[in-house]
């Protein structure tokens, strides 16, 4: 059983995906929860591929991010209920820290990048060489 | 370790310059081995310009950036074919202008126009380069019509693209990537391909060289890899090459201080009719009435990446489901800045610097305005561009709202074009090989990829890189 004012990588990640999807209108009902969560492996298999020496910092500012609800809400930022997420995600986004404003578009440009590649499947490839 | 392979020459990497080279040294009856760190085309096709072929086909998953005070997004090719496989297939030959300054500031011997003419020629007809042979898209036309109605110059940029034989003219055709054309003549000739193979180091061996690395063993595991050659061909591009070669204490002070680019804005437009629709070719006109200064284009547009487009926009981005149809996405194109790559101890990743100046993110505030100024004329309604905090432009009178600068952490850049890490020519500690792309002081180590280039072409890049790799390996058997 996992605490809820412990820093979690994963479910960090994937509290902010669900949030910058919702908040960039890419929902399908039809498929629901579906697309969030394919969205969410995709962010996190991306978080692997990052050059090497971006990975730690990368991982770090994931739980500095997650962390940075503690002393005011009680439990991290994956904790929270979705409806009270956005004003954090939102102190990042304006940061006068250029790292933070970073880290938010990172994970919004892949979320909102993968969200419509779900929701719009590209045309088939081209035929077999 | 087992003994290493053996070949008469090894080429490093299978993008344009490396498939080229490889195709003519197999041909003229050299033992080549083709090694490539990318997967092979076994793994099956996918869906061009999708998510799936970001994480399969591009190096980092696409997450590669140049950092800096205004940081460049770039994307390089990671597969068999590399970047040829990715790109969107524009062709040009390099400017004239572009070549003579090659010759004139960097003492690059037989360079000139009609030096390279055959080349291009002989290229252009490998890989079908021609113009669509139906209707460019619409969004395309859109960035045409502006430009015509300013009395701007465009054309439509010719693709290395061809239609099956009894194709409709608007059927999507098949590019004509390295995979499906010098790589096959090549291992035709005789060549031997290995794929999932990174090269770690060089090192002289004898009167040749012992190429080191790792490869993909049983279930993927990675094994040593090495492979003994008389020659070597490095063809791993503007970022590996000089990385590669400064691992292996080669190249001198210079090798991947040089890096250029083509630093791009982009600029979403909506439209008040369709202009866009699933399956739309790639766009094919160009705007040259400002260059070499900047020049404007128009980009893949598929929601996906029109989303990507509009993420400082977010009423526009939550209304895309139903917008897209009347969006496209238009770029600015300019050559400034310079930077670097720095292998990182320790890390298998080069850091890759940019620096753009007050100048730079000036012309690109002018080049911003300019194509504005046209999507306005084309009869755009709204205009997005990727400049984080900015507002949407919604006629000519917003023009006045753009700054005479960019702001440097807010504007948001992006490139596939990346070029002139390894300069060739015959100015000593600024050109790391000769005219012809032999490493300095190595007469048995080549480059034949983008990093020779000089300086930025202001044109897409893979038809100089091939014509002059072409031009190099004939010199190179000719020689030998």
């Amino acid at each position: 059983m996992s605490l809820p004012c412990l820093p979690r990588f994963e479910a960090t990640v994937s509290a902010l995906t669900y949030s910058l999807l919702d908040a960039g209108g890419v929902t399908d009902a039809a498929a629901g929860r579906f697309i969030q969560n394919r969205v969410c492996r995709y962010i996190l298999a991306e978080h692997g591929r990052l050059p090497d020496y971006l990975r730690l910092p990368m991982r770090m500012l994931t739980l500095l991010f997650d962390a940075q609800t503690l002393p005011f809400e009680g439990v991290a930022f994956h904790a929270l209920p979705p409806e009270r997420r956005a004003p954090w995600i939102d102190r990042w986004r304006t940061a006068p820290l250029g790292a933070c404003r970073d880290f938010i578009r990172f994970h919004e440009s892949l979320a909102i990048f993968a969200g419509y590649d779900a929701l719009f499947p590209p045309p088939p490839p081209e035929p077999p060489r | 370790m087992s003994d290493p392979l053996r070949a008469e020459v090894a080429v490093i990497g299978s993008g344009p310059g490396g498939a080229v080279t490889a195709c003519h040294l197999a041909e003229a009856g050299r033992d080549v081995v083709l090694v490539e760190e990318g997967a092979g085309a076994d793994q099956g096709p996918c869906p061009p310009f999708s998510r799936e072929e970001m994480e399969r086909r591009y190096r980092n998953g696409g997450l590669t950036v140049a950092l800096g005070p205004t940081k460049v997004n770039y994307v390089e090719g990671r597969c068999v074919g590399g970047g040829s496989e990715i790109n969107s297939g524009l062709y040009h030959r390099t400017p004239p202008e572009v070549l003579a300054r090659w010759q004139e500031q960097y003492g690059v011997r037989e360079m000139g126009e009609s030096d390279l003419a055959p080349h291009f020629d002989a290229c252009e007809q490998d890989l079908s380069v021609s113009l669509l042979p139906g209707p460019a898209p619409a969004a395309s036309l859109k960035l045409h019509e502006g430009a015509q109605r300013l009395g701007w110059k465009s054309l439509e940029v010719p693709r290395w693209y061809r239609l099956p034989a009894g194709a409709a003219p608007d059927a999507p055709g098949e590019r004509q990537s390295m995979a499906r054309t010098f790589i096959p003549r090549a291992l035709a000739a005789g060549c031997r391909l290995r794929t999932d193979t990174r090269i770690l180091s060089l090192r002289p061996a004898g009167a040749g060289w012992l190429v080191s690395g790792v490869t993909a063993g049983a279930e993927g595991h990675p094994v040593p890899f090495a492979l003994r050659a008389d020659t070597v061909f490095l063809a791993c591009g503007a970022v590996q090459t000089p990385a590669l070669l400064r691992r292996s204490g080669l190249g001198g002070r210079a090798a991947g201080r040089t890096l250029r680019m083509h630093p791009t804005l982009k600029i979403a437009a909506r439209f008040p009719g369709p202009v866009n629709g699933l399956g739309m070719g790639v766009p094919v006109h160009q705007v040259k009435e400002f260059a070499p200064r900047f020049s404007f284009g128009c980009s893949i547009s598929a929601p996906p990446h029109l989303a990507l487009s509009l993420v400082d926009y977010p009423a526009a981005l939550r209304a895309l489901p139903e917008t897209w149809p009347q969006m496209s996405v238009y770029y600015a194109m300019i050559g400034g800045g310079e930077g670097s790559v720095t292998p990182l101890p320790g890390f298998r990743d080069p850091l890759v610097r940019y620096r753009l100046g007050e100048g730079d993110l000036a012309l690109l505030s002018e080049a911003c305005s300019k194509l504005a100024e046209l999507l306005f004329a084309a009869g755009a309604v709204a205009l997005y561009p990727s400049v984080t905090g900015w507002p949407m432009l919604r006629d000519r009178d917003d023009l006045t709202r753009v700054p005479g600068t960019l702001p440097a952490a807010r504007t948001n850049l992006m490139t596939i074009h990346l070029f002139s890490s390894c300069r060739m020519g015959e100015r000593s500690g600024e050109c790391i090989t000769d005219s012809y792309g032999r490493v300095h002081g190595h007469p048995h180590l080549h480059i034949a990829d983008a990093s020779l280039l000089c300086d930025a072409p202001g044109v897409n890049p893979q038809g100089s890189v091939m014509a002059i790799a072409r031009r190099n390996v004939l010199r190179f058997l000719r020689a030998a």
